[in-house]
């Protein structure tokens, strides 16, 4: 069997896959009145319970990010005082830093939605001191990683005095990349690629999730939408990059 | 690696660390040590840079060899 037809049969099985779970879930919803919206509210109320815990958590990820910055720092003094054996541990060290504090924003903003989809609803008056306690710890956070993310990156163009750009300003990742050389855009190329075809299998699953909670739930048509807005824009920016590229003289 | 380089050597034939070699190609520190290592295969246009800064030809300083 050519490569061609393996891959023909793998789509066809998949698609038969989606279909055939779907119609059972909606059969069975219909059907038997098996209360799945009940289980997945139920699943969503116990998140929204600990989601305050789970934002103190994100300090545990700060102090992770913290000592990262601080040994990178620490590396970088050495490399600049004229160890240059120094200067790969010193990029790793704060590369490893900048991924942390990143992955920290993307925690405290899913956990942040998670905890306010319940103000009003499922969080009580007893909630209230941690809620708001969790509100302090994610403003923190945020402000933190911020100033965090511009002392790594203040340290990285130390190290790399070439490298333009200032965290804080709207511009920065276009003034990074214009100061990066031909190695570096070429990594960051290839991570962009790498990243567009994860995002793409993650919005497919992401709207067929949407689309089966939407016939579960009383959710309604929004997460779809939104998804497919996102894959909308990923997909015409992919084209229009693309475009341009080739076009380039 | 089908790309060999004397990066290193002319490098210290000339004095100049991996910083001082980027700023004098336009390249970073890291691309440079990438290029050193072997794990990255310059442009043309780098290749010459690199070449003329060491003032030498971009073969005495670049060589291909087969898989």
């Amino acid at each position: 069997m050519n490569k061609e037809k393996k891959i023909l049969i793998r789509f066809i099985a998949v698609v038969v896959l989606a279909l055939g779970a779907g119609f059972i879930a909606g059969y069975n919803s219909m059907a038997f009145e098996a209360d799945i919206a009940a289980q997945l509210t139920y699943l969503l109320d116990s998140l929204v319970k600990i989601s305050p815990l789970m934002m103190v958590a994100g300090c545990g990820i700060m102090v992770v990010a913290v000592s990262f910055y601080i040994k990178g720092r620490n590396t970088a003094a050495a490399a600049l005082a004229g160890d240059e054996e120094k200067y790969e541990k010193a990029d790793e060290l704060l590369g490893t830093a900048v991924t942390v504090t990143n992955r920290l924003t993307i925690y405290m903003f899913g956990v942040f939605g998670i905890m306010v989809s319940g103000f009003g609803t499922k969080l009580s008056m007893e909630d209230f001191i941690p809620v708001m306690i969790s509100m302090a710890v994610f403003l923190v956070l945020l402000i933190g990683g911020s100033f965090l993310q511009n002392a790594i990156i203040k340290q990285v163009q130390k190290l790399n005095p070439e490298k333009k750009g200032n965290v804080l300003d709207s511009k920065f990742h276009r003034e990074w990349f214009d100061s990066c050389d031909e190695a570096e855009k070429a990594q960051i190329g290839h991570a962009a690629y790498k990243s567009y075809r994860a995002t793409s299998n993650a919005i497919v699953g992401a709207v067929l999730i949407a689309v089966f909670v939407s016939m579960m739930t009383p959710v309604g048509p929004l997460p779809a939408v939104l998804v497919c807005g996102i894959w909308a824009v990923q997909f015409s920016a992919y084209t229009k990059a693309a475009k341009e590229w080739k076009n380039k003289k | 690696m089908p790309l060999n380089n004397r990066l290193k050597e002319h490098r210290a034939r000339m004095g100049i660390n991996q910083q001082q070699l980027g700023s004098m190609v336009g390249a970073s520190r890291q691309t440079i040590s990438l290029i050193e290592r072997g794990d990255y295969s310059p442009s043309v246009t780098l290749a010459l840079k690199i070449a003329r800064v060491f003032g030498v030809a971009v073969e005495d300083v670049f060589s291909y060899t087969e898989d």
